[in-house]
């Protein structure tokens, strides 16, 4: 019975289905599925052993954000370690997790009491856990990263937010996660304001080198920006044309030509990300698939159709994040094609 | 100009001027809203109205006026009656009519009712909390709880000839009294500390942009000149250059003895309010930090000049000297003013005004955000935190914990959140008949106890007034408190969208039609061809179930 098939069109070969996108907490990387493995079995010891092998900031970051997914927390990994750092960072960093999740991600009109009570008790404990991690290993920038995702979530002032990105700043300029959270927590949904907001995204813009992650953050802060104009002062046109906005365009391909397509890039398990984020932006920014779709082609390759989590496209599309990707990757791919028809605007003024 | 002259009437200094046309007379009183506690905040303005209440209407203009530092009674008439209404004023500050107390409290009331807080209110809540200035900003608690005696002993320890002033245009008739009692000598407030410090930012529910800073006065007028140059600069930027706004002013408003509030405020087109704000705090800063140019003092000595031939300007000179002379200084004559002026130099503006800029103050619209680059927030939060009975919210109607004990009073959020009162320190406690409780301290942060929000909330109206002083405790009127939920009920298990869902659900004809519009759908998705004969009965199906689905939608609706 036909009632419940769609028919083939009678002429015409079958157009092949996009390949299936999966957006991966590991960002398709082996030792993160490896990772993820040993989290699902609850084999801290492996993690541990796996993790004290692991140099450099972003790679490290990339594997505690993994194991932050624990739930629940192996509690014996602290005490059968000692009291090590890295159990104590895991802790803190699952707590952040296991908060947010007890409050929702929706406004906080829509966070019911229990949920308001258990994320503020564990964030406090979070914050324990994050400033003995920072105690232990002072030159570590993770905890103090986490640690700005907790004075969001305590409501602790602006200050103090930009204070602890100053920490992460002294140990590791412009680390990728801090800045984005730091972007995050200064946005006017969160008490601070747009002009904060941009004023954080900018200076990173301004003085980091030439490659450095950091410079994300003014993805970011448009896609917040947008998201403020459409969710909050419910602005639809104005949101529906902020991307469009010729110096928007300008200041988000200046910020990834300095980024993720500088050749002063570096590839460590956290590109993905950034990549991810400055693809999206890249893609939106302009009018149509005219000026910029055509920069963002050469981002997706790397992302292969496993792009990370936790990124602008989660933002954006909510749980049609796989499809949306395929369709604006191909949309980037066919402009790449045709090259583009008008010079990208270089500044606000040539728009 | 006549020289202005310094006498006395009956140990009352009198700076007088020696001007034609009516007599125009103020008695000043160094009391105003800063004196008054919190709880009494209002009680100078309630002997000021009692004591102008005998004299109803008179063919001469008179008036009575409480600033933050003073408390005055002007009239404008004949020498004769000039001394008619000095000589009755002096009387009612005596022996009050307090036969006039209910009425007179009930129209401060409706005067009150009326009043907005503004800008320059909230700049003094913020800077210096509920007591001292900060008590300026407040609404006046003191309709609510002073009685006609604390009236009297109100007007018998401020109103008295220690440190009043008498001020008029011209000389008056020999003979005249003041017969107001001697009094003694009112201790110096102690000086509030400033609760700020840096650039802080404060977001609230206004059209207008604010920035300002505390200085101390002296006797060179740099200060005012500098204000007033920040001002000018301030106004050329915004008016006459990107015309963001209409009105640009500064205000200069003495708070305490030789300090002032300088606030330079200006409206805007709500989307240039950061242009706005940006404007007039680089005015101002930079006034403060590199002082005003040679151009901008030149002008504004030649404003002086011309100003100076106008009467308002000789009137303005005896309040000034009367501030003076309370001091202790001898008085200054208008030709010496203006020299003091045309001496000015930008670095004698500098030497007065960079000290104040320790603590900036901004206050603006809420859409500007809570926190802005190169600005602080203002926090909200205590420091410490006392121990006592906890009370747990109800669901729903608040959050975090509420601890009473012996100590004070905290509301916590969290564990790194709270906000305290101790009962040593309380301005105000204000009390409402239906329980609810408004405990406000020093610093102007207040807990405010819903006896509805919380478990076993119905005890804490009693312990609140238990350890509330019976001098900061504040009676509000009948009705006038915040109102409990409408249902005051513990809570239904459910929220109203998930009854109504488990309503819907429970409906079986609604269920029936639900499964009518997916099998259409499903048909349609699955053929784009009308059905054959052999599947007419799937239309019939549908269609069956689609007089269902209208009838119980029906139902539903009744």
């Amino acid at each position: 019975m036909r009632l419940f098939s769609r028919p083939q069109p009678p002429h015409g070969p079958a157009t092949p289905p996009p390949p299936p996108v999966t957006f991966d907490p590991a960002a398709g990387d082996p030792q993160g599925h490896q990772m993820m493995r040993w989290v699902a079995a609850g084999d801290w010891r492996s993690a541990h052993q796996f993790l004290e092998g692991v140099t450099g900031w972003d790679d490290r970051s990339y594997f505690l954000r993994l194991i932050s997914r624990w739930d629940p927390f192996p509690e014996e990994w602290i005490s059968a370690t000692g009291g090590s750092q890295l159990a104590f960072l895991a802790r803190g960093m699952q707590r952040v997790q296991a908060a947010w999740r007890a409050r929702g991600s929706g406004k906080g009109e829509t966070v019911t009491e229990q949920g308001w009570k258990e994320f503020f008790a564990v964030l406090n404990l979070a914050e324990d856990d994050l400033a003995r991690a920072a105690e232990l290993v002072p030159e570590d920038p993770v905890p103090w990263t986490s640690r700005i995702t907790v004075a969001r979530g305590l409501e602790m002032s602006k200050e103090e937010v930009l204070r602890r990105l100053g920490e992460v700043n002294a140990r590791a300029p412009g680390f990728r996660p801090a800045y984005v959270t730091a972007v995050v927590s200064v946005a006017q949904k969160w008490r601070g304001s747009h002009a904060l907001m941009f004023d954080v995204a900018r200076e990173a813009n301004r003085t980091l080198p030439a490659g450095n992650p950091g410079r994300v953050a003014i993805a970011w802060a448009h896609a917040l920006r947008f998201q403020y104009y459409l969710g909050w002062e419910k602005a639809r046109d104005t949101a529906l044309g902020y991307y469009k906005d010729p110096a928007v365009g300008a200041e988000i391909l200046g910020a990834a030509e300095a980024c993720v397509l500088s050749p002063g890039f570096p590839e460590t398990l956290d590109s993905p990300w950034p990549r991810a984020d400055f693809a999206l932006s890249l893609a939106l920014a302009g009018d149509g698939d005219i000026a910029y779709r055509h920069r963002s082609a050469a981002l997706f390759p790397p992302l292969g159709d496993s792009p990370p989590v936790d990124t602008l496209w989660r933002e954006r599309y909510g749980g049609k994040e796989g499809e949306q990707f395929a369709r604006i990757r191909q949309l980037s791919f066919r402009a790449a094609a045709a090259g583009p028809t008008q010079p990208a605007p270089a500044s606000p003024s040539q728009g | 100009m006549p020289p202005i002259t310094l006498s006395s009437i009956d140990g009352v200094p009198v700076i007088a001027a020696g001007l034609d046309g009516p007599v125009l007379a103020a008695l000043s009183f160094p009391v105003g809203a800063v004196n008054e506690p919190l709880a009494q905040r209002g009680i100078s303005h309630i002997v000021e109205h009692l004591a102008l209440s005998g004299l109803g209407s008179r063919p001469y203009q008179y008036n009575g006026q409480v600033s933050p530092t003073t408390t005055t009674f002007s009239v404008q008439g004949t020498p004769a009656q000039v001394v008619e209404f000095l000589a009755h004023v002096c009387h009612a500050l005596r022996d009050l009519p307090l036969d006039r107390f209910d009425d007179e409290v009930r129209i401060l009331k409706v005067e009150a009712a009326g009043r907005r807080t503004g800008q320059v209110d909230l700049d003094l809540i913020t800077r210096f909390g509920a007591v001292g200035p900060g008590a300026v900003g407040w609404r006046e608690y003191g309709l609510q709880s002073t009685t006609a005696a604390a009236a009297q002993q109100w007007a018998d320890r401020w109103f008295v000839r220690f440190g009043a002033v008498l001020m008029t245009s011209s000389p008056l008739p020999d003979g005249m009294t003041l017969p107001l009692p001697l009094g003694e000598p009112a201790a110096a407030a102690a000086p509030r500390e400033v609760l700020l410090s840096g650039r802080c930012w404060l977001p609230v529910d206004t059209k207008l942009v604010s920035v300002s800073v505390v200085r101390d006065s002296t006797d060179i007028p740099g200060g005012t000149l500098g204000i007033e140059a920040a001002r000018e600069r301030a106004y050329a930027a915004l008016r006459t250059r990107t015309a963001l706004s209409y009105s640009v002013n500064a205000i200069q408003l003495p708070i305490a003895d030789r300090r002032l509030l300088c606030q330079l405020v200006a409206d805007g087109d709500p989307s240039a309010y950061a242009s706005v704000l940006e404007q007039i705090a680089s005015a101002l800063t930079d006034v403060c930090e590199h002082g005003p140019t040679e151009e901008e003092l030149a002008f504004l000595r030649e404003r002086h000049q011309l100003s100076a031939q106008d009467r308002g300007a000789i009137l303005s000179m005896l309040s000034l000297n009367a501030s003076r002379i309370l001091r202790g200084q001898g008085v200054i004559q208008l030709e010496e003013y203006i020299d003091s002026i045309n001496a000015v130099t930008p670095q004698n503006v500098v030497d007065i005004l960079a000290p104040s800029l320790v603590a900036v103050l901004a206050i603006g619209p809420k859409s500007l955000g809570d926190a802005l680059p190169g600005w602080r927030e203002v926090s909200g939060w205590s420091g410490h935190r006392v121990t006592g009975e906890v009370f747990l919210p109800r669901l729903g109607r608040e959050r975090g914990t509420l601890t009473i004990g012996p100590d004070g009073v905290t509301w916590a959020l969290h564990d790194r959140a709270c906000r305290t009162v101790r009962w040593d320190e309380c301005a105000a406690g204000l009390c409402w008949d239906n329980g609810a409780r408004r405990v406000i301290g020093p610093d102007g942060l207040g807990v405010v106890v819903h006896p509805w929000a919380w478990i076993d909330g119905e005890r804490l109206p009693i312990l609140v007034d238990q350890y509330l002083g019976a001098g900061v405790r504040v009676v509000m009127d009948p009705g006038t408190g915040p109102k409990p939920p409408v249902d005051t009920g513990p809570p239904a298990a459910a929220s109203g969208g998930r009854r109504r869902l488990r309503r819907l659900v429970s409906n079986p004809w609604l269920v029936l039609s639900v499964c009518a519009v997916v099998l259409v759908a499903c048909v349609i998705a699955g053929d784009q061809y009308l059905p054959s004969s052999d599947e007419s009965y799937i239309w019939i199906l549908c269609v069956g179930l689609g007089v269902l689905s209208v009838r119980s939608a029906r139902r539903v609706r009744r």
